[in-house]
């Protein structure tokens, strides 16, 4: 039987994805394209009253150099994501992570797991969460009775990095401080927009 | 060789620009070379008459699929880093059901209107400016829209992740569902053909 | 002009033209860490515009926003418009060369060139809609997301063919 084009380019695709096949059932790689350790994070409130404490850690900074120069989280030092791969110190530093938001920093923990570090943290939700969360973060009109303590808190650490709380009329920010799963990043200008 | 390149911090936002314009033009080279500028050609698609579209699309989603399984497998892309849009099961199927039925009334999709217009189909720019104008109507109205918009949300979320099963297991799948396809088209096209 | 003089060329066997398609998105994947698409651009376009007529009711609506960012770039200075740009100059040479760019009205033969103008547009306005609810078209969603087996992706892409295929009939007189 002679094959025309398209009988070899079906013939192609069939020995490709019958390798693909192979490699994952005998590599036994059971996880999909994603395989993360799920990271440790820390909030920007703990952050925070580290940073105040002047506790022994190391802070970096993941974003572009521009973005670093532009406005950073004090002692942080700068270092791109690509260069974390010959990224090297002393393996009982406390290292905390940080990029935009959560998804680089996810994977710079999972680099940096790989190259054999334990002690590191991730800061939830990034730069934009230590922006509207802790420098300028928003407040209730009237502060609930139960939730004056964790108001003041904030306020407090938001005034020491020379921030200032917001009041806004809509449900109540704090929220935010007690649980911090949800967070609605600010939306930055940028060239290359994911998605369509 | 690690890529994204351009998230990985290998190449800048302007560059990045005059890349998307030589994506751009490679984009629309073939969409037009293979026919999809042309209204008659899409719309015979839904008739059987022609299967082009089905064979085209499926075609470059098996190609890049396969590609991105080995480049994975190289280590040559980090797949953790490449964007996904969010799965919202409600609005994703009442939104392709809605272009499905503006798809066929109009004869083009986004993209191949581009390029029926780009190469003199006025039918083609009268597709687009109703399209531009669509979108408008969907932003005035997103606010009553938003709840909507944002229900069932899953995530990023692949078939992978949710069935659970190998990367090269869902390839193979996959491959094995496009060939049986291209299979069955060109059964349809030859019995649809005859038959006129 | 030698190239408008010539015969259309017969189109690529479209098992190879995707081919291309693919390793062009592919490429895309490897360089960028996304996908391409299409109807962002338009989105830019129409945010754009709305901003410059309406400041006010555009900057407290989140669906704009999220295309005009904080201001400090131009919008239109973005990633899928220039690829749109792109798609425009691609497809119109990939015309030329074929001898098939020139002015033409694409129909069934059995409605006027108004009729097709109308059906045109409104298709157009009804896909946009569909478009933006489901966050992705035919390049964005189906083809980006599809090589990415993201579950949204396929759902939005089997149901695009089930709603054509069901109103086919139905508009059979635009196209046979």
């Amino acid at each position: 039987m002679k094959l025309n084009i398209n009988h070899k380019l079906a013939l192609a695709a069939f020995i490709l994805s019958v390798s693909a096949l192979g490699v994952s059932v005998f590599s036994g790689d059971t996880s999909s394209a994603k395989n993360e350790d799920e990271p440790q994070y820390i909030t920007v409130l703990e952050l925070a009253e580290q940073i105040k404490n002047r506790e022994d850690f190391l802070l970096i900074d993941l974003r572009s150099l521009s973005d670093y120069n532009q406005f950073n989280i004090p002692t942080a030092k700068h270092l791109p994501i690509a260069e974390l791969y010959d990224f090297n110190t002393e393996m009982e530093v406390q290292l905390i992570v940080y990029a935009e938001a959560d998804s680089l920093s996810s994977l710079a923990f999972s680099v940096l797991k790989d190259k054999g570090f334990e002690n590191m943290l991730v800061l939830k939700g990034g730069i934009q969460d230590w922006y509207n969360r802790l420098l300028y973060p928003k407040m209730p009109l009237t502060i609930p009775e139960e939730d004056i303590e964790i108001a003041n808190h904030v306020k407090e650490l938001s005034a020491y990095f020379g921030g200032r709380s917001q009041f806004v009329d809509e449900g109540n920010p704090l929220e935010y401080y007690k649980s911090t799963s949800s967070n609605q990043p600010k939306i930055k200008s940028q060239l290359v927009r994911m998605g369509c | 060789m690690n890529g994204p390149f351009f998230i990985n911090g290998w190449i800048g936002e302007e560059a990045s620009l005059i890349f998307a314009l030589f994506i751009g033009i490679t984009f629309g080279f073939f969409l037009e070379r293979a026919g999809l500028g042309s209204a008659k050609k899409l719309a015979a698609q839904f008739y059987g008459t022609d299967m082009t579209v089905f064979k085209m699309m499926f075609t470059a989603i098996i190609t890049a699929m396969i590609g991105l399984f080995w480049f994975n497998q190289f280590g040559w892309l980090n797949l953790e880093l490449v964007y996904l849009t969010p799965t919202f099961i409600a609005p994703q199927i009442i939104g392709g059901l809605v272009f499905g039925v503006g798809f066929i009334v109009g004869g083009y999709c986004p993209g191949t209107s581009c390029v029926a217009g780009a190469t003199g189909s006025l039918d083609g720019w009268m597709n687009v400016l109703g399209m531009l104008t669509g979108i408008l109507v969907f932003g005035e109205f997103y606010p009553l829209l938003e709840s909507f918009y944002n229900a069932t949300p899953m995530g990023e979320l692949t078939l992978t992740d949710y069935f659970n099963i190998p990367f090269g297991v869902m390839v193979f799948i996959l491959v094995m569902v496009a060939l049986a396809g291209f299979w069955a088209s060109e059964k349809i096209e030859t019995r649809l053909s005859s038959k006129n | 002009m030698p190239f408008l003089s010539k015969e259309a060329e017969p189109y690529w066997n479209p098992y190879l033209s995707g081919i291309g398609l693919g390793l062009v998105l592919l490429l895309t994947f490897l360089v960028m860490g996304r996908g391409i698409g299409a109807s962002g651009a338009m989105t830019s376009v129409v945010a754009t515009t709305a901003s410059v007529i309406s400041p006010h009711t555009t900057a407290a609506n989140d669906f704009y926003q999220g295309y005009l960012g904080d201001g400090t770039v131009s919008p239109l200075k973005d990633w899928l418009v220039f690829e749109v740009l792109g798609v425009l100059i691609g497809g119109f040479l990939s015309g030329l060369f074929a001898g098939r760019t020139r002015i033409k009205i694409e129909k069934g033969a059995a409605i006027t060139t108004n009729r097709r103008f109308q059906y045109a547009f409104i298709g157009g306005m009804i896909m946009a809609f569909g478009t933006k609810l489901a966050r992705g078209c035919t390049s964005g969603q189906a083809l980006t997301g599809g090589a990415l087996m993201n579950v949204g992706s396929w759902l939005f892409m089997i149901s695009l063919f089930a709603g054509a295929y069901a109103t086919a009939w139905f508009v059979r007189r635009l196209w046979v």
